[in-house]
């Protein structure tokens, strides 16, 4: 073959398949035919959702944003000098098991009225300690550690891209007039990332005026290439300039109607955000940004650990998504809203001896919004009695249930399209009430009907053999073995089951003396016990 | 008009220029046309970030091969970087001296252990930041040379990032490592690349051993580094297991910052590749030497090495696009030239820069500037002021915000996006059109049109370089023919002559009259204005 053949044959299926839809020509990108397989499907979901991504950049110390009460003693032995007093913790309706930092009163009450839940120990099978491979981990979904064989697209930009294929080109038009995601920094992030294009525009000001300039239509130049590049730089300068005016447009249509706390970033990011989803804008999809997680060192003031970096970051993302919230129910736009937080790891369980903790694992994440299910989903964290520095909390739910779960329960994805975004298909957790998409609202007994799971293993601790047993509701069915650093060593069945009791025999397993967990998925449900392999 | 249509016509529109070109095809003869600021502008901002007016001055009065001559020679030796950082807060808020290096005095060779333990990790970190200000420092004060852009080239090259490598001294050694060698021979830097700290950490290298092999080094040599994964490049996978094998048991010392060759790591046995390397067999040795010699030699002496690399420096310096004719009239000879130099690069960019096939239109005004071009750029051809890269009191704050508008137009300096380097150089079909879009557009905007509001660009000074900054007609030709590549038509000039310096008349006097009153206020308002919109014009992004 020759080298041009090789070349057209080697470009992306980008620009092979022209179609027509809706009356606007479009390309479809990428080689995995998401969007391809879209097109005959259907078009855009008609909702006017929206899901606000709060990122806590650095790691946040999630044990003692939600701080556990029932196993509280393990708790403070594992980080005395940074443990929050038991008396201090703030109180959550209808749970004994869980409390909020001292310093998150707003969001304490928001959840008591019913406008905000926790997930518990978010996480994935093997993590990553990286900052930055941590949170490429976050935004696309993907956990592979072959770098050949990651995607390079963001779970967002996935997602944007299925719904409006041949974007950037064939847009703005009649069905998405607006940018598709907004993200509040200087730099679009992975999340948003499509095959190709970021699916995201990111903006600072958002009245800001750009005088992109494209006044002449002649091209002087003989050049094919130079034709080329111009005419494609003056594309990108007309569609800048009016995505630019949208934003300024709605920004300016609406006014901020709650009060914000002064001084926080995270709520000046948010008081845009409202403005803009008030103004009109169908972007579907926002994201901002508070930093400074990564608590090493001084996360708490040793003479009070209820203050400190950390709690001043605890209280300006509580206060901040109160306002927000507060101003979402002024502006009579709430039950449109959404929001959640991420971060690209919990905190170690053993605190340092700078008063900070260390990078770790799985770690809660907060819902809010008025269609959020209310409660504490999962249990509290496994916290050994004899904590060793490498001990790392275990994730309950893997980090793409959620997203998965957002985009069915709120966006209304549905399969294939679901598991093609996701990359695979991952439980689908309560966590929407209201059924907007259609989907039944079960009474939130998760939680209690995953006490009810049987989930045992005999003898443990256990040597040369032993015996696993569980139960089952019936469908898929999973039981992961993990090591005390939170990695998925072992996956001991992942199939379907009719519902019953089950044992699974292990001999002679090869793995190292130490403690593991057991972890056993049943569909939304989820079970995590602890094990020990003796010499 | 769609994207797809867009591209279908632009590649109509080739295909007829093809088959004109058939005929009239420039190749790598020398160059002997016509010597205008065109065509040395076209050069300079090729080879340099800008074209300053001092420098086109200067070059005009050279010949064309003497200008390609000065431009690859002139090849300065900096000191390196130094501490810019005063005292550092531990943990406990108590403020700790860097007792490795003094203000002022490089760090390159402190192995950062004398310092209080608690502030170490921060003491790294801002020393990779004074790197970092150190190298904007020179691409700004870059000389009459090719030198800066070869350096950026070879970091895209052999990309490695921070965030893996981490390490100050590290870094700084394998930045050097590109440096000394920017201009000088491709297997030599191959060979030292290989077993340098950083890339021995980047991809590996340093656990790869005879018990364990670790393939990925071997893998990005050959697939990023050599080779490449064009249709002619058939090595196998088994060439990257016997390539891994070769490489085993090199490792890393910390103090003095150094590699050497654990032979007992080191897999003895002989390894055997397939025929795309001529069956060849790399016999085992305890020599240091002896099996990376060979590997070097070995993958250097296919034609497919020579032509993989002078496709990048293609792609890097002219334009991303290779048709049959370029492969055959410019990147094969070419490629000859630099296997008969044993590698040597600087003959090949020679003939490549002297070349009809450089100068030839259709490779002018059609490469999108990355984001150094754009900054460092325009500041350069605006001449505006800057410290001594050697200044770190008060020049290496200023290198710092030229390292962070380029890296918010996605162009960071130690950190590209992975290992195979920027995609605007690699990525089918967009190529250099990655470097614009809704986000990073608005970030080039807001840098242009800070550079005038804030006055850091004195554009009084910029309509001086015309010859008759009076006439506003000759105004817009001269600066213009600075500024843009790509330039305007007679309509489009004559727009923004009446828009911007004859408030919005076709009277010629109004300028000319202002102009010569010296009135301040009407020339600096509408320099200002017509400066701001001539950089927020899509043909300011090409060069």
């Amino acid at each position: 073959m020759n080298r041009r053949k090789f070349l057209q044959n080697t470009v992306p299926a980008a620009v092979t398949m022209p179609a027509l839809l809706n009356g606007f020509s479009f390309t479809a990108h990428g080689t995995s035919g998401n969007s391809l397989a879209r097109l005959f499907d259907e078009v855009a979901t008609d909702t006017d959702h929206v899901l606000v991504l709060i990122q806590l950049a650095g790691g946040n110390d999630g044990l003692n944003m939600v701080i556990p009460l029932d196993v509280y003693a393990n708790y403070y032995n594992a980080r005395t000098n940074v443990a929050i007093p038991q008396s201090q913790v703030l109180r959550l309706d209808g749970t004994e098991r869980s409390g909020l930092h001292p310093a998150m009163t707003a969001l304490q009450n928001m959840y008591n009225e019913g406008k905000a839940n926790v997930v518990q120990s978010v996480g994935y099978d093997n993590p990553n300690f990286s900052h930055f491979r941590a949170t490429d981990i976050w935004n696309s979904g993907d956990t592979t550690q072959n770098r050949r064989q990651r995607v390079k697209t963001g779970w967002m930009g996935r997602y944007l891209e299925s719904e409006f294929p041949g974007y950037p080109d064939a847009y703005p038009s009649a069905e998405m007039p607006d940018p598709l995601a907004i993200q509040i920094s200087s730099v679009p992030t992975l999340m948003v990332q499509g095959e190709i294009y970021s699916m995201g525009l990111s903006i600072t000001n958002p009245e800001k005026v750009y005088t992109f300039t494209n006044p002449f239509s002649d091209y002087p130049l003989t050049s094919a290439y130079a034709n080329k590049e111009l005419k494609f730089l003056r594309v990108v300068s007309e569609k800048t300039k009016i995505y630019s005016d949208l934003i300024r447009a709605a920004y300016q249509r609406a006014a901020t109607m709650a009060t914000y706390p002064t001084g926080s970033s995270l709520a000046d990011q948010l008081r845009i955000v409202a403005r803009l989803i008030k103004g009109g804008l169908k972007t579907r999809v926002y994201t901002v940004t508070i930093g400074g997680f990564d608590t090493h060192k001084r996360q708490v003031n040793a003479s009070d650990t209820t203050t400190g970096f950390h709690a001043q970051l605890m209280k300006n993302l509580s206060e901040g998504i109160q306002a927000f919230q507060t101003d979402l129910e002024m502006m009579q736009i709430d039950e449109r809203v959404i929001g959640m937080t991420y971060s690209e790891f919990g905190r170690r369980i053993k605190s340092n001896a700078s008063l900070g903790t260390d990078h770790g694992a799985a770690a809660p994440l907060v819902m809010f919004g008025t269609h959020v299910k209310k409660g504490i989903l999962g249990n509290s964290p496994d916290i050994p009695a004899d904590i060793q520095v490498v001990n790392n909390i275990p994730f309950q739910y893997d980090f793409r249930s959620i997203y998965a779960s957002v985009l069915e329960q709120w966006f209304c994805v549905k399969q294939p399209a679901l598991n093609n975004i996701m990359l695979q298909n991952y439980q689908s957790l309560p966590l929407i009430k209201g059924g907007p998409c259609g989907i039944p609202d079960t009474p939130d007994d998760t939680n209690n009907n995953a006490n009810n799971l049987i989930l045992k293993m005999w003898p443990n601790p256990y040597t040369v053999s032993g015996t696993i047993q569980f139960s089952t509701t019936g469908g898929h069915t999973m039981i992961q073995q993990i090591d005390a650093l939170g990695r998925v060593i072992k996956v001991l069945t992942s199939r379907e089951y009719a519902a019953g009791t089950y044992n699974i025999d292990i001999y002679n397993d090869g793995l190292a003396s130490g403690a593991y967990f057991i972890r056993l998925q049943n569909k939304s449900l989820q079970k995590v016990i602890t094990v020990v392999k003796m010499p | 008009m769609d994207r797809r249509e867009f591209l279908t016509r632009a590649m109509k529109k080739r295909t007829a220029i093809q088959q004109n070109r058939k005929r009239m095809f420039a190749g790598l003869n020398p160059y002997a046309g016509s010597w205008t600021i065109n065509e040395v502008t076209h050069l300079l901002k090729r080879t340099m970030f800008g074209a300053k007016k001092a420098d086109v001055d200067y070059f005009l009065t050279l010949s064309p091969g003497a200008a390609v001559d000065e431009l690859l020679n002139n090849v300065t030796v900096p000191s390196p970087p130094v501490r810019d950082y005063g005292l550092i807060e531990d943990e406990f808020g108590v403020m700790h001296d860097d007792l490795g290096v003094a203000q002022g005095q490089t760090w390159v060779n402190d192995p950062n252990t004398a310092s209080d333990p608690g502030v170490r990790g921060t003491i790294n970190a801002l020393r990779v930041q004074s790197l970092k200000k150190w190298w904007s420092g020179l691409i700004i004060n870059q000389s009459r040379g090719i030198q800066e852009k070869m350096v950026l080239f070879w970091h895209h090259h052999f990309s490695i990032q921070e965030s893996e490598v981490e390490n100050s001294q590290m870094l700084y050694r394998h930045h050097n490592l590109l440096r000394s060698n920017a201009l000088g021979n491709f297997k030599t830097l191959v060979k030292e690349v290989t077993i340098d700290p950083a890339m021995l950490i980047h991809l590996n290298g340093y656990l790869n051993s005879r018990q364990a092999p670790d393939e990925n080094y071997a893998r990005e040599l050959q697939e990023l580094f050599t080779v490449g994964i064009g249709p002619d490049s058939l090595y196998t996978e088994d060439d990257v297991i016997a390539a891994a094998r070769v490489l085993t048991g090199w490792r890393i010392t910390n103090n003095p910052l150094g590699s050497y060759f654990d032979t007992n790591a080191h897999d003895t046995g002989a390894k055997g590749f397939s025929s795309f390397y001529n069956n060849a067999t790399i016999a085992g040795s305890t020599n240091e030497d002896q099996e990376l010699d060979a590997l070097v030699n070995m993958i250097t002496d296919t034609d497919e090495a020579a032509r993989f690399i002078c496709r990048k420096l293609y792609k890097w310096f002219v334009y991303y696009e290779i048709d049959e004719a370029a492969e055959t009239d410019v990147i094969i000879p070419m490629a000859e030239i630099l296997k008969s130099n044993n590698y040597e690069v600087k003959p090949a960019l020679e003939v490549l820069f002297k070349s009809e096939h450089f100068f030839d239109t259709v490779n002018q005004a059609c490469y999108i500037k990355t984001p150094f071009d754009m900054i460092v750029g325009t500041l350069r051809e605006f001449n505006t002021p800057f410290p001594a890269y050697t200044d770190y009191t008060t020049g290496y704050p200023l290198f710092f915000s030229l390292y962070q508008r380029a890296a918010e137009m996605q162009m960071e300096l130690f950190q590209p996006p992975d290992v195979s380097g920027w995609p605007s150089y690699y990525q089918e079909p967009m190529h250099y059109e990655l470097w614009v879009n809704s986000n990073s557009l608005p970030r080039r905007a807001d840098f242009t049109n800070a550079l005038v509001d804030d006055a850091v660009i004195d554009v009084r000074a910029f309509a001086g370089y015309s010859s008759n900054p009076a006439d506003p007609n000759q105004l817009i030709i001269d600066v213009t023919a600075l500024l843009l590549r790509y330039p305007l038509s007679v309509n489009s000039r004559n727009y923004v002559k009446s828009r911007f310096l004859l408030n919005n008349t076709t009277d010629d006097t109004v300028w000319t009259n202002a102009w010569n009153s010296n009135n301040n206020t009407v020339i600096n308002n509408s320099l200002r204005d017509m400066f701001k919109f001539l950089m927020n014009l899509p043909e300011f992004h090409l060069c």
